[in-house]
Order: structure tokens, then C-alpha cells, then sequence
């Protein structure tokens, strides 16, 4: 591997960091609340891997620079080593143009795994975002939304969708469904489910996501140590959501 | 003047009247009232007097877009939009006039060109791996301009859209001037530079004050090209206080769309425009620009 090419990651804020928080034991929400948590030991600790990476030339400073399609295009030419945060959908999105990269030659070069525990006695870990259909009080369709609501979760449909598109299965019957059952690439990926963590569905969660990435990013630049970002990070955090979060 | 009179002049004036109410003066009043709101995406109208202003007064993010935004508006108007559009109207209408259009169209086409396109030809070009333009002419295997220059890169790419305005009023200025004073200032034994010193640049000061002035204005709120080409980053650093305006208002993709505090810190750049305005109204004398002439030379 190139310098710098060992480890890259996505480029732009998103629930995949929550990830990275999880595998050094740390926490972002607090079940019993439903209150967000900065988790100061483990968002440090995050921190400072990055700093690490960077400092051994394993990810490159510049990494939150670098288009989402120059890095699939490096990744596909097997240029890098290992993309910290894949999706299962990128098995299907490496399938078509730009890249073009046929399923026999994936399964050929490309493996995954979970992000391994960070801390001792820890447990492997991947994050998935499930989304929550609201039906509003006022709707003088009720019925009709719940139509839309019960499609959307069919898991015909929702089936077709995993199979095109490399997600997962929504619904636990769905992974007995014959067709989603047979498919080899969404039955080994859903191995990995076993191991998922949910993002927070709070309002205020992109919030989160956007201002921890604004610090790993900052910090993988350069441009401030890891002590400065996470002290900066809590600060806004707490200006923002007030008694919304819980500092640890 | 008589009833008629007036009502023809306010039927003339009708038009820019009505654009001046219904897009600048409308916004800037809703956007004022709003700021003292605390709606999010909920779109609610919670008057919550002025916690934003004293959120904006202890926002740690504050003093350093400050700094960049001073740094990026003057930057930008001293070296490209004032000094590069002079130096280029100056160039292409001192060779052939068709050649001078030439010159003059090259430099017009950042301007036609859609930003996004513009934007992503930036990012290709300063890419910091290999295959970005700059690295791969320079055969840099690595150089992250972005994060090692922000200011120089928020500076250059919008001052080379922003120097075309500038040349493009100066040139038209340097074309009417009356070519008997270049004629009279040969005779003499001027040479070029004394012509531009003593003759071109004292005749288009208006023109220079008005750049200076209505570009000054405009980069205050312009943050388009920053938004592609930087983000605002790294970390912040090229964060000018409108970028940061948008970014709390809008960009919270999933939405947590702080409609309030955005359109409080807009309001200040609105103070801040029109503070700017009185400056150079005084210190350019632009009152006199606007007086009749008090001879008329048939």
C-alpha cells in the first residue's frame, strides 16, 4: 500500500462515526431518557486514533478533502487497504457506473468485517439507522397513510429493494423469505447485523453527527489537538442542546 | 413642480420601488423579526427576545469567522476585485481593441460558468492526492491545498470571478476617457505609466469608489463558492459569518434547521452592510458623484 492509503474513511459527516464511539465502549444516548450523551472518555479516545492514523501515514490529513467518487474509484483499483466506513449498499453501488466492478471480482478481493472492539472485554460493533414512519394526528387520511406505511414495509417489496440495492432485511420474517434466504451476498451481510447498534432518533442527532465529525475532521487536518476539538465540541454541544445532553 | 410632475417622477421610480420593497426591504424586516424567534423546523413563531444575540455574544465559533470573513472580504476586493480588475482593464485596453474583447471575454468566463461547475473544477483541481491537476503538474504525490491554504484558496477562487465586474466598469470607464489628454499627455513626453498615473486612474475614480464600495457589500454575503469548494473548512477556517448563517439555518441535512439564530446572525451582516454603506458614502463623497454637473460643457 501507498503511504496514506491504508485506512480511509467517508469524507462527510454521518451515524457511521457513532460507530468508532461504540467500539471504545462509549455511549450517545441514554436509554432511559432518550437524552443524547456526550461520552467525553470514549469521544476522546476517537480522537486520538485518528490523530494516530494520520501521524502514522496510514489515512491521509486531507481524507475529509477527497470526493466521495475518488475514493470509491481508488478503493474499487484496490488501492486501499481497508475502508473503515462501508455500507452494505456499496457492495451493489461498486456494481454500476463509475466503477463498474463485477460481483464475481468483489467476492473475489473484497471482505468485511464489523469495527472490531477498541477496548478490552469489548464487543464488535456496526451501527444501522432504522426509520420510523409517523402517521400525523391531524391526517384526514389516516387509513390511507397506513396503507402507504404497511407497503413500505412489505417485505416483498422492501425484498427487491435489499436485493438491487445491498441493504438489509427490515423485518425478522423477511430473512426467512425465500428470495432475500437465497441470496448469498444479503444473507452473509446480515451476519453482521448481529453486532448493530442503533443511531439515536432524536431531533437533534444530525446535530451530533455533524458538529463529531466537524472535530475528527478538524483534528485529522491538523488543526486541532484532540483535547482543544473535544473541549470545543462539548462546549457547542451543550450551548445547543442544553439539558437535551448528558455530559459524561 | 406640479401634482403631475411628481406623480410622473414616482411612476418612473415605481419599478425599482417595488423591486427594492418586495427584495430587500421585505426579507430584511421578516429576516429581522425572525431573528428574535427561536423557530426550527417546526416553522413556530416563539419570540424569545434577544437569546440569540446573547447566544451570538458567548458563541465560541464567533471571533474566528470574524477574522476569516475580514480577511476574505478585503483580501478579495483589495487584490482581485480593485487591483487585479484595474490592472486588467488597464492591460486589454491599451493593446487593439479586438484583441482587448478577446482578453476581456476569456476572463468574463468564470462568471458565465454555472458555481457548482465552477466549484468542482476547483475541487479537481486542488485535490490532494495525485490525480488532483495542480498535484499531478507538479508531480506532488500528496498536497492537501485546502487544509494548508484556506484563505488563500477562498481569496483566489472567488476573486477570479470577482476581478471581471471590476474590469469590465473600468475598461468602459478607460474608453471614455476623451483620448485628447492621452494625445496632449504624448506630446508632453508622458510615458505609459505616468498616462495611467496622472491621467487614467484620477478620471476613474468613481468607477474605483463604486467597485470598492458595492463589492465590499457583496462579498460580506457571498459564500456560495466557499460552501463547494471548502466547506467552510478545515476545521472552521474558512467560515465567513453568512457561510455560517446558511449552515445554521439550512444545511443540517435531516433537519434541525435553526431558522431563529441564522436569521439573527443575517441580521447582523444586514447592519453590518448598511454601516459599510454610510462609511463610504462619507469617506467616498459620493454625493458629489450625484450632483449636477455645475458647468455643462456642450
Amino acid at each position: 500500500m501507498e503511504k496514506g492509503k491504508g485506512i480511509w474513511h467517508r469524507p462527510t459527516p454521518g451515524t457511521d462515526w457513532f460507530q468508532l464511539i461504540f467500539s471504545y465502549g462509549g455511549e450517545i444516548s441514554d436509554s432511559e431518557t432518550g437524552k443524547l450523551v456526550v461520552d467525553k472518555s470514549a469521544t476522546m479516545k476517537v480522537l486520538q486514533y485518528i490523530k494516530k492514523l494520520v501521524d502514522l501515514g496510514v489515512t491521509p490529513g486531507a481524507m475529509s478533502q477527497i470526493a466521495w467518487r475518488d475514493i470509491h474509484t481508488a478503493w474499487t483499483k484496490g488501492e486501499v487497504g481497508i475502508f473503515l466506513t462501508g455500507g452494505s449498499w456499496n457492495w451493489a453501488e461498486w456494481q454500476r457506473d463509475p466503477y463498474n466492478v463485477s460481483e464475481e471480482d468483489e467476492w473475489k478481493n473484497i471482505g468485511w468485517f464489523p469495527i472490531p472492539a477498541a477496548v478490552k472485554g469489548g464487543k464488535p460493533v456496526s451501527v444501522s439507522h432504522p426509520i420510523v414512519h409517523l402517521i400525523t394526528q391531524v391526517s384526514p387520511h389516516k387509513d390511507l397513510a397506513f396503507l402507504i406505511v404497511t407497503l413500505a414495509s412489505d417485505i416483498d417489496l422492501n425484498t427487491k429493494h435489499a436485493l438491487g440495492s445491498g441493504h438489509l432485511a427490515i423485518r425478522e420474517s423477511q430473512l426467512a423469505f425465500k428470495p432475500y434466504a437465497e441470496a448469498k451476498y444479503v444473507k452473509e451481510i446480515t451476519k453482521v447485523l448481529e453486532y448493530t447498534n442503533f443511531s439515536p432518533n432524536h431531533a437533534k442527532a444530525p446535530f451530533y453527527w455533524e458538529t463529531l465529525f466537524e472535530a475528527i475532521a478538524g483534528v485529522e487536518t491538523g488543526e486541532v489537538s484532540p483535547e482543544d476539538a473535544l473541549n470545543f465540541w462539548v462546549d457547542r454541544m451543550k450551548s445547543e442542546l442544553g439539558e437535551q445532553v448528558i455530559v459524561k | 413642480m406640479g401634482r403631475s410632475a411628481y406623480l410622473k417622477i414616482f411612476l418612473f421610480l415605481l419599478p425599482a420601488i417595488l423591486f427594492t420593497v418586495i427584495f430587500f426591504i421585505t426579507p430584511a424586516v421578516m429576516t429581522t423579526i425572525m431573528g428574535f424567534t427561536n423557530m426550527d423546523y417546526r416553522f413556530q413563531w416563539n419570540f424569545v427576545g434577544l437569546y440569540n444575540y446573547f447566544k451570538m455574544l458567548i458563541d465560541p465559533l464567533a471571533p474566528k469567522i470574524i477574522l476569516t470573513n475580514f480577511v476574505y472580504t478585503f483580501g478579495t476586493l483589495l487584490i482581485f476585485n480593485v487591483t487585479f480588475g484595474l490592472i486588467l482593464a488597464i492591460l486589454t485596453t491599451s493593446i487593439r481593441e479586438k484583441n482587448g474583447i478577446f482578453f476581456r471575454t476569456i476572463w468574463l468566463l468564470p462568471r458565465f460558468t454555472p458555481p457548482v461547475v465552477y466549484g468542482v473544477i476547483w475541487l479537481w483541481i486542488l485535490s490532494p492526492m495525485k490525480e488532483g491537476l495542480l498535484n499531478s503538474f507538479l508531480r506532488y504525490d500528496y498536497m492537501p491545498w485546502i487544509s494548508k491554504f484556506p484563505w488563500q484558496v477562498i481569496i483566489i477562487t472567488n476573486g477570479i470571478i470577482g476581478a471581471s465586474m471590476g474590469m469590465v466598469i473600468f475598461a468602459s470607464a478607460i474608453k471614455s476617457i476623451s483620448k485628447d489628454y492621452l494625445w496632449a499627455a504624448r506630446v508632453d513626453g508622458a510615458t505609459w505609466l505616468q498616462e495611467i498615473g496622472y491621467i487614467v486612474l484620477p478620471m476613474i475614480r468613481w468607477p474605483l469608489a463604486f467597485i470598492t464600495a458595492y463589492q465590499t457589500l457583496s462579498l460580506l454575503t457571498s459564500y456560495e463558492y466557499i460552501l463547494l469548494i471548502t466547506e467552510g473548512g478545515p476545521y472552521f477556517k474558512s467560515t465567513v459569518w453568512s457561510l455560517y448563517s446558511y449552515k445554521v439555518a439550512f444545511s443540517s441535512y435531516a433537519g434541525t434547521y435553526e431558522f431563529g439564530y441564522g436569521a439573527a446572525l443575517a441580521t447582523i451582516l444586514v447592519i453590518v452592510g448598511i454601516i459599510a454603506s454610510i462609511f463610504y458614502w462619507r469617506i467616498f463623497k459620493f454625493k458629489e458623484m450625484m450632483e449636477e454637473p455645475k458647468i455643462e460643457i456642450v
